[in-house]
């Protein structure tokens, strides 16, 4: 064969296809399309989204929005009153809100797309520090609109949400917030609209989607034909399944393996969320907590137990033995790599991690024909 | 059922199907298939098979792979790394030439895909440079073990797939418009300010001629694989990453000094599809496309002289495609271990032949046929 011709399979000749009979015989083919031979569910998968949403989803946005509501009420305080023993209040209210995002920042579907509003919570990661150099061209130029929330809701995702106010409160010109000079007052009140920012999205644009009969909600609860999102039951267990799995897949090789150096290829370590104010061991920590919570509402580990008795006990034990390793180590993530002892406790969260993961991948594979290939997870 | 690669691929003929009457309209077409995979251990590589004798060789990848280019007047093929890999392996279909690996510059990393000029003497490939944010084309000398030459810029953020049109001079890039970094992995950096767009570049010079962007309402859109038509027709595929309840257009097509045409499906079709597609190959006569989206499990066929859409055929874990080597036919590789011949113009068991049901190979986005 003539290589050099075959190589136009990708280079076409000006031939267009003017068969009528092969292009009836096409319709007539796809028009009862055939279906490969498959496996069926575990019947039925218990799998409940109803309880996921209670137990886990919107308990956990309501604890979103009154962190951000404790978040606007703390800055008033000491906004008003920089000198008067106020920021022990604002960084109790920050940890609350920092980690509060942290237990759900896995919830990936549902109102959190809309209008980005995932990154505007918290923009990361930021590794040009996009934020930081527009929050400081912000500052510098008096820019009126970023004191108002609805102004700065217009503007880029990195310098209105959680990140945004980090770089305020715990950032390298944080201690001019106190100084009562007008700049500092400027960086208080925009901080404070970053506040009121986070809290309006999870108050008025996550939680009603997530709470009523007629928003994100209904499409979650009742799949169906005219679902404009999930037309069937194994599409929502599949946003389920694919939730779990890309949460334990960020934790351990992006937010845990970024700043230990030991993302595959890339030896340079990266910045851990939260580690200007401190709060990266308990973020991450938050986010496997948050995930053993999805594991356990959704179903997902009756799904895993029904499949293969007491798989659900082993995977349970595996984020708990991740957790464990987190309450070990005192130090921010950055500050513990920097230490031999801790950082290698840190390397061992990786492992039970990644059984977490697998396990549940593995089993699911085995047992269904859920789209879980390598290509429906994440292609390209 | 764990089945020998070489003998399913051989089990046409076990399955009721003569290979004359598989091949009856065979016009001309791709002798070798080839593509990536993840095997059963977990272990990375990619093989080339022809559809009557199997497997004919298989090259270990360091990590997962996604495209294949073939080098023309030869057997050569060059697998890229899926992106952000740094890692690219030129290996030959018969195993005659040594296989030679090559890597990104320390600066970029591949986005997976890339073409030969004409002659085979250079290979482009799309590329990231990281630091600035900016894609680019990497340029290569293929007759001196992929000696870096130069690059130029791809046109636009996040260059993925790339084709040649027909005259060898000009390149098409679908640029998808996302900004990452490889110490984020694939985490989206811009996702306020998306840009896909489609660029035509002079590889002579590296120019841009044209770039042409979505309507801005669509600025979520990722144009991310092409594939060249008859009448040097572009067809692209997308990728929507704005809220899962939109479900715009994801195929489109375009000729240069036009303007960009998406092809509506039907609404079901198109909502089917999870606003996800994988692969876009058109038949041996250019005329046919054929879609993938795995994320609902199915495969799309247009026409696209009447951009008729001609119907879905459902395949779970169907990714790569490839046209085969009759009118309308396509190859299909699976992520479950499937590679299925399909050809509508044949009638009962021999519409749908699989090839190979090995559940072992996960086979990755992309199947080319050369």
């Amino acid at each position: 064969m003539n290589i050099a011709r075959t190589w136009r399979s990708r280079i076409r000749p000006a031939r267009l296809p003017e068969n009528a009979a092969l292009i009836a015989c096409i319709l007539l083919a796809l028009a009862a399309p055939l279906g490969m031979p498959g496996r069926s569910h575990a019947s039925p998968a218990p799998v409940s989204a109803e309880k996921l949403v209670h137990r886990h989803i919107l308990p956990s946005y309501r604890n979103l929005a009154a962190s951000a509501d404790g978040m606007v009420e703390a800055l008033k305080n000491f906004c008003a009153m920089p000198d008067g023993g106020t920021k022990a209040g604002v960084d109790k209210s920050f940890r609350a809100l920092a980690l509060a995002w942290a237990r759900i920042e896995h919830i990936r579907f549902g109102p959190v797309t809309a209008d980005n509003i995932y990154d505007k919570i918290h923009f990361w990661p930021d590794r040009k520090g996009i934020g930081r150099r527009q929050i400081e061209r912000a500052v510098k130029s008096a820019d009126r609109d970023v004191l108002d929330r609805r102004q700065l809701r217009k503007k880029s995702a990195a310098m209105q949400g959680i990140g945004a106010l980090e770089h305020l409160l715990y950032g390298r010109a944080a201690d001019r917030l106190a100084a009562g000079s007008a700049e500092g007052s400027f960086r208080c009140r925009f901080a404070l609209a970053i506040a009121g920012n986070v809290s309006a999205m999870a108050g008025n644009e996550i939680l009603p989607p997530w709470s009523g009969n007629k928003g994100f909600a209904a499409h979650f609860l009742h799949p169906g034909p005219n679902n404009p999102v999930y037309l069937t039951e194994k599409e929502l267990f599949t946003e389920i399944v694919k939730t779990y799995l890309n949460g334990l897949y960020i934790v351990r090789d992006v937010r845990l393996a970024g700043p230990l150096g030991m993302k595959p290829g890339r030896k340079k370590k990266s910045r851990a969320a939260h580690e200007k104010s401190g709060l990266s061991m308990l973020a991450l920590r938050a986010n496997i907590e948050g995930l053993r919570k999805f594991f356990l509402s959704s179903g997902l580990a009756a799904w895993i137990a029904a499949l293969e008795p007491g798989l659900d006990r082993s995977v349970l034990a595996e984020l708990d033995l991740a957790i464990a390793h987190a309450n070990a180590i005192p130090l921010s993530l950055e500050n513990a790599v920097a230490r031999p002892a801790f950082k290698s406790k840190l390397i061992s969260m990786g492992f039970p991690l990644k059984n977490a993961r697998d396990q549940v991948l593995q089993t699911l594979t085995k047992h269904t024909d859920l789209p879980l290939g390598i290509n429906a997870l994440d292609g390209d | 059922m764990e089945i020998d690669r070489r003998q399913t691929l051989l089990g046409l003929a076990a399955m009721g199907v003569s290979m004359t009457g598989v091949w009856a309209t065979s016009l001309s077409g791709p002798q070798y298939f080839a593509a990536s995979r993840r095997d059963g251990p977990g272990k990375y590589s990619a093989a080339i098979f022809d559809l009557e004798k199997g497997e004919l060789t298989s090259i270990p990848l360091p990590a997962r792979g996604h495209d294949i280019a073939a080098r023309p007047a030869s057997r050569e093929c060059v697998v890229f790394a899926r992106r952000p890999g740094n890692f690219a392996v030129s290996f030959d279909a018969e195993g005659r030439k040594p296989v030679v690996h090559f890597s990104s510059r320390p600066d970029r990393h591949f986005y997976g895909h890339g073409v030969f000029s004409h002659d085979g003497r250079r290979l482009f490939t799309t590329e990231n440079d990281f630091e600035n944010g900016r894609g680019v084309i990497g340029v290569r000398d293929a007759t001196d073990g992929y000696r870096w030459l130069g690059e130029f810029s791809s046109g636009g953020i996040g260059p993925h797939d790339i084709a040649l049109l027909s005259a060898g001079r000009v390149m098409v890039v679908a640029n998808g418009g996302i900004r990452t970094h490889p110490e984020s992995g694939r985490q989206v950096l811009n996702p306020d300010s998306l840009s896909p767009s489609l660029a035509y570049i002079d590889i002579e010079t590296g120019e841009t001629l044209e770039t042409h962007s979505l309507a801005p309402a669509l600025h979520k859109l990722s144009i991310r694989h092409l594939t060249i038509a008859a009448n040097d027709m572009v067809v692209f595929g997308c990728q929507h990453k704005g809220p899962a309840w939109q479900r715009p257009a994801l195929i489109g097509t375009h000729r240069r000094g036009e303007d960009i045409a998406l092809i509506h499906l039907p609404k079901d079709t198109t909502r089917a599809m999870k606003n996800y597609v994988a692969s876009i190959e058109v038949d041996i006569d250019g005329g046919i496309v054929m879609a993938s989206a795995p994320r609902g499990g199915m495969a799309v066929a247009i026409d696209l002289a009447s951009r008729r859409y001609l119907g879905k055929y459902s395949l779970p874990g169907v990714s790569g495609v490839a046209g085969s080597k009759s009118k309308s036919s396509f190859v299909l590789t699976t992520g479950n271990g499937k590679i299925v011949h399909y050809d509508p113009s044949l009638t009962g068991d021999r519409q749908m032949v699989v090839l190979s049901n090995d559940r072992g190979d996960q086979w990755d986005n992309h199947l080319l046929g050369f």
